[in-house]
């Protein structure tokens, strides 16, 4: 059976699944609003994992550690400054995002290994800076703050956060811009001798991923109500993130939805039944996936013709023709 | 005359250091140069060795049986790492084989946590230290540093002189070429890899008889040695030690001065900058990026 998801239809699709989630937290226990705000968490990273990893190819293995920068950001907003939460959230993703701009600059300046690498260094640097640098983190004691009044105000939050991010992503699937940075993944060198500006794009989908990530540490920070290095910079969340966008299909704007909505389900299984071994499962799957479904779920359908070209991996139609409808509306 | 013999002590406290981070570093760049794949798990796989010796000296075997025990598992393990993963993406870019080595390394990671737990452990076997003069050198120290040398010395040989060293020269150089000239390279790349994490492997065993280590070694090392590789060239093995040097010095002295959480501090800023300033390494080599 082929599945034909028009854009009416995904649209409308969209609306129905929105209005069913809203209801959550009003007819449902504590316990599936908790569930389900964690998956609106993963859905949120895997698509900021997304933007700089899956779109310009730039693998980053510490896109965490800005999510650490948010969480300290929205934490010592609130506790310093009183700010309210969600306002303290925001500004802490926006330090994370001008934290962004120059680390970009600098990073995204090397390539392949060097990056992964390096983030993975940036990520360890951060975390161990927060531990530190005590008058401002309180080190690893960590920063207690009010305890959360309503799961629902959270609840809401994660959503707003993941339908943001995923318009974004879906957004940049069909525009010009989103071709662009694309290029960037194919070949960049290439792009650049075309005139495209390859660093502005690069350090665009840099900072769009570090403002993702640093909202969802400020909503985590004030929904745990507690801030600490190990909290602000969770190694496990880093691994997932990285298998949920990849499951799902790196580099499609449904992949990061379906790969961090499986796996959150089955990661939540896992824990429950096998907690000391469940990492050793997602090395496993990681492994997996890169081996026989690079292109994760997505592409996997994708190829079987059982998912329309145009949903997932493919490129918008032909390039030249969408540049020239671009040019002339 | 006090603070001279000081910085005279972590000098030489960093040379010793340097010795062993180079034995693992070298592995590290012989793979990056035969099968263009960065090893982001070699740090794990220089636990694995670490925690073998552990075992094997719990059960009361000494690290002289347990190392070439360590040296062989490994060896085996890099193999089939070799054979059955990273062979099948060798040819697809680079994101690949990184994602897939990562995968490797949460894999390792998290199977020594379970089999080994997250507490630090040592092994204490030769206790004594010499004094020379006013320096004192930890004898263990000595030894370690005195065996990777070796090891170094004799890896450059076999690289240099030797016909199977020929053959991995050739493969680095040319791969086509090798294949067309009747060189088996997707042996050579299995052979490399194994041979890659064996120097791992021992490195590992060094650490656990100079420091206290648990199963997340990895995470601290891996960047000290990217840094290593690229601060002395790709391709460069006489470059790496001189990376291995500079590195073990930063460390050492940052460690001497400030505290080893600036060390880390010191260590990225170097993988930075040379990878900015001197994408080819001191020495010169093969561009990083």
């Amino acid at each position: 059976m082929k599945v034909r998801l028009t854009f009416g239809r995904q649209f409308g699709l969209l609306l129905i699944v929105l209005f069913l989630l809203a209801l959550v937290p009003a007819i449902a226990s504590d316990y599936i609003v908790t569930f389900v705000l964690t998956l609106f968490m993963y859905i949120a990273l895997a698509y900021s994992w997304n933007f700089i990893s899956g779109y310009t190819g730039y693998i980053s293995f510490g896109q965490i550690a800005l999510f650490g920068v948010g969480s300290y950001g929205c934490a010592i907003l609130i506790l310093k400054c009183h700010v309210p939460w969600l306002l303290a959230a925001g500004m802490g993703s926006a330090i994370a995002g001008a934290f962004a701009i120059p680390l970009g600059l600098i990073m995204l300046r090397l390539k392949g290994p060097y990056f992964a690498v390096g983030m993975m260094g940036l990520f360890q640097f951060l975390a161990a800076l927060a531990a530190t640098w005590k008058s401002m983190t309180n080190g690893a004691t960590g920063i207690y703050l009010p305890p959360v009044s309503a799961l629902a105000y959270i609840y809401f939050a994660f959503l707003g956060l993941a339908l943001a991010l995923f318009l974004t992503t879906w957004k940049l699937e069909h525009s010009v811009f989103g071709l662009r940075l694309r290029t960037v993944k194919e070949d960049e060198e290439g792009a650049e001798s075309l005139g495209i500006n390859t660093t502005f794009y690069k350090v665009f989908a840099f900072v769009v991923s570090a403002l993702g990530c640093g909202f969802a540490g400020g909503i985590q920070v004030f929904y745990v109500s507690y801030v600490d290095p190990s909290t602000a910079f969770p190694a496990v969340l880093n691994i997932t993130m990285i298998i949920m966008s990849l499951l799902g299909g790196m580099g499609t704007y449904w992949g990061p939805l379906i790969g961090a909505a499986l796996l959150g389900q089955i990661s939540e299984f896992l824990w429950a039944h096998f907690p000391y071994f469940y990492l050793i499962l997602y090395g496993c799957l990681l492994a997996f996936i890169i081996i026989f479904m690079p292109s994760g779920i997505v592409g996997y359908f994708r190829k079987r013709r059982l998912l329309r070209e145009g949903i997932g991996l493919s490129l918008p139609q032909d390039p030249v023709k969408l540049e020239l409808a671009k040019e002339e509306s | 005359m006090q603070g001279s013999i000081l910085i005279f002590q972590v000098l030489i406290n960093g040379l010793l250091l340097a010795g062993v981070y180079g034995v693992a570093a070298i592995g590290l760049n012989l793979i990056f140069g035969v099968l263009r794949v960065a090893n982001i798990a070699h740090g794990d796989f220089m636990m694995v060795g670490a925690f073998i010796v552990y075992s094997l000296y719990t059960l009361g075997l000494s690290p002289l049986i347990g190392i070439p025990v360590a040296a062989g598992v490994l060896f085996i393990l890099g193999l089939l790492t070799e054979r059955f993963l990273v062979e099948r993406v060798v040819s697809q870019p680079m994101a690949y084989s990184l994602l897939l080595l990562y995968a490797v390394s949460i894999l390792l990671r998290n199977a020594g946590l379970n089999l080994w737990t997250s507490n630090y452990v040592s092994l204490n076997v030769i206790p004594g230290s010499l004094h020379l003069g006013p320096f004192t050198v930890s004898e263990i120290r000595l030894v370690v540093f005195i065996v990777a040398v070796g090891l170094t010395l004799a890896f450059t040989f076999i690289l240099n002189k030797t016909i199977a060293g020929k053959t991995i020269r050739a493969s680095i150089q040319h791969p086509d070429l090798a294949g067309a000239c009747g060189i088996d390279v997707r042996r050579v790349r299995a052979l490399t890899f194994g041979v890659g994490t064996v120097l791992a492997g021992i490195t590992g065993t060094f650490f656990i008889m100079l420091f206290s280590v648990n199963p997340e070694m990895g995470d601290m090392m891996i960047l000290k040695l990217f840094a290593i590789v690229i601060v002395g060239g790709l391709g460069n093995y006489l470059g790496t030690f001189a990376g291995a040097l500079v590195i073990a010095m930063a460390e050492t002295f940052t460690g001497f001065y400030a505290t080893t959480q600036f060390a880390d501090v010191a260590v990225f800023s170097i993988f930075l900058l040379s990878l900015i300033l001197r994408p080819q390494g001191l020495l010169g080599g093969r561009r990083a990026a």
